[in-house]
């Protein structure tokens, strides 16, 4: 009955656990670290069990949602977001609301959770006609109640095709900003450190909702771009063809136009686990032309091999691009 | 009840292999819903029977992993009956192990007292436990910690950005954001704040 070896101690393997459970939050999670994990997990049933309850904890805590610094003089914003945002669940959130220590927490209406691994693309209707579309490596909550017209973007891309309603615009809350509908086709792109809100029809609203910092706003008209940090906001204007091929993922296709190397090296890395690393810096700034598709890693070395001459080398799960 | 010992002195298990009945998804699907909700009940069976209080941690670890590895097998068909036993065969090995009373001693402990069933708590009653709970967790901690957890779990942002934020090591949010993750997990499923105290990574 008794294994040879002693059983783990808890701690460590909780801590292992907890690392694990933190680094898959990252935005730059890729399939590759996921292989290790599944590795990390296979190797115990120990790590399993302590990995699974605490993943079902961080799940369950999705419940946790829009927790501003009850400061005075933001007091009152911050109860017309709550009247706008949760009137239909008014008694839940009556309840719901706790004050700690500064903070208050208002929960989250029930949300499904929509994810895609590296590669990955999917695709959600809905009845009213709005399409959400999730490109690599992302994961958006969308409230249940879909007369909410509430989401979530965790981390990731997604297109949004939304079917308006001026009298409940749908809203996206990404970390510190909400970007708000006014009848719109928009893709939002959530990085490691900024926001990008393309709008390619209709009308959006991008703002912060971090009471902490400065308060920003603006509205997007098509071929806007709204860039957003933490601490800034700026907008620039694409044309509307340059952000269609920013699009071309929808199709399964990476659209370059006049695109860096560097630029379209890291396109392909978001949809790949094998990864492109070029070795050389003087060749970064080269522009490429063309479509392909997100997986084709192979043939766009091919091509930068034909087109500019350079150096392509396979080094474990790396292509290398070199002079 | 003892016909339902586990047995977990098989070989190892090498879930992703296929050739176990029970596949990943499965084992795991039933761990949250079926074993996690009864940790409290656990907690309290293990505090009853453990000699050391410090010990019950490693203790539901190890009953966890057994109930799992077996599940993996072979779901069980009532969890609870098995978790306890489980619970009771993890006990009487570490007495063994440590050596610290004779077997036959063993057998006079309150070890098979099963705690009687407590009625299930209702769906929608469940949800605002969950959330109750949840806040309860968020109160316990010590403010910076409660915050990186919140601009990691609420607000999303990387610990790149959380760190830059609250002016700390990026490894030092990472420790506060784990010991968030326990404190979350504890309340969530063991409702043991005694334990809560012991999770300090500093």
């Amino acid at each position: 009955m008794i294994s040879p070896d002693l059983p783990p101690s808890a701690k460590p393997v909780r801590e292992e656990a907890a690392a694990w459970l933190l680094r898959t939050t990252a935005p730059d999670w890729s399939a590759k670290q996921q292989k290790q994990l599944d590795d990390w997990l296979s190797a115990s049933e120990f790590h399993r069990a302590a990995y699974w309850r605490l993943e079902a904890a961080w799940k369950e805590a999705a419940r946790l949602a829009a927790i501003r610094p009850s400061k005075p003089d933001r007091a009152q914003a911050g109860k017309a977001f709550i009247r706008g945002t949760f009137r239909a669940i008014a008694a839940v959130a009556v309840f719901a609301i706790v004050g700690i220590g500064g903070y208050q927490i208002y929960s989250r209406p029930d949300v499904t959770v929509y994810a895609t691994p590296v590669g990955g693309h999917r695709t959600l209707t809905f009845p009213d006609g709005t399409i959400i579309e999730l490109s690599t490596n992302t994961e958006v909550s969308i409230a249940n109640d879909l007369t909410r017209r509430q989401a979530w973007l965790t981390k990731g891309e997604v297109y949004f095709q939304i079917a308006h309603n001026p009298d409940h615009p749908f809203v996206v809350t990404v970390g510190g900003h909400k970007v708000t509908d006014l009848g719109t086709k928009f893709l939002i792109t959530r990085g490691e450190k900024r926001l990008e809100v393309a709008l390619l029809e209709g009308r959006a609203r991008v703002e912060t909702i971090n009471a902490n910092g400065p308060q920003r706003a603006t509205e997007l008209t098509p071929g806007e771009v709204a860039v957003a940090t933490a601490d800034t906001m700026s907008v620039t204007k694409r044309p509307v063809a340059k952000l269609s091929n920013e699009l071309g993922w929808r199709k399964g296709l990476l659209i370059f136009d006049g695109t860096t190397l560097a630029d379209a090296v890291s396109e392909f890395n978001k949809y790949n686990v094998e990864q492109i690393v070029i070795r050389d810096p003087s060749i970064l700034k080269l522009r490429v032309n063309g479509t392909f598709p997100v997986h084709a890693r192979q043939e766009f070395a091919d091509v930068a091999h034909a087109v500019f001459g350079l150096r392509v080398k396979a080094q474990g799960n790396e292509t290398l691009i070199f002079k | 009840m003892n016909d339902e010992k586990p047995s977990w002195n098989n070989e190892s298990v090498h879930p992703r292999a296929g050739d176990t009945a029970v596949s990943w998804a499965e084992a795991k699907a039933w761990f949250v819903r079926d074993v996690l909700p009864l940790e409290a009940m656990l907690m309290r069976f293990l505090q009853r029977n453990c000699r050391n209080t410090s010990d019950v941690e490693d203790v539901r670890q190890e009953v966890y992993a057994h109930v799992l590895r077996a599940a993996e097998k072979s779901l069980p068909e009532r969890t609870k009956p098995f978790l306890f036993s489980t619970a009771r065969n993890v006990l009487i090995d570490r007495l063994r192990r440590e050596n610290v009373i004779p077997i036959d001693i063993a057998a006079d402990l309150d070890l098979t007292v099963v705690p009687s069933e407590e009625p299930g708590p209702e769906r929608a009653v469940f949800a605002r436990e969950t959330l109750r709970r949840l806040q309860l967790a968020l109160n316990d901690l010590p403010p910076r910690c409660r915050e990186a957890l919140i601009l990691k779990r609420v607000e999303g942002l990387s610990l790149q950005e959380i760190s830059r934020r609250m002016g700390i090591s990026e490894q030092a949010v990472s420790n506060y954001v784990q010991r968030g993750i326990f404190a979350l997990a504890d309340q969530l499923y063991g409702e043991q704040s005694a334990i809560g105290g012991e999770h300090d990574l500093t």
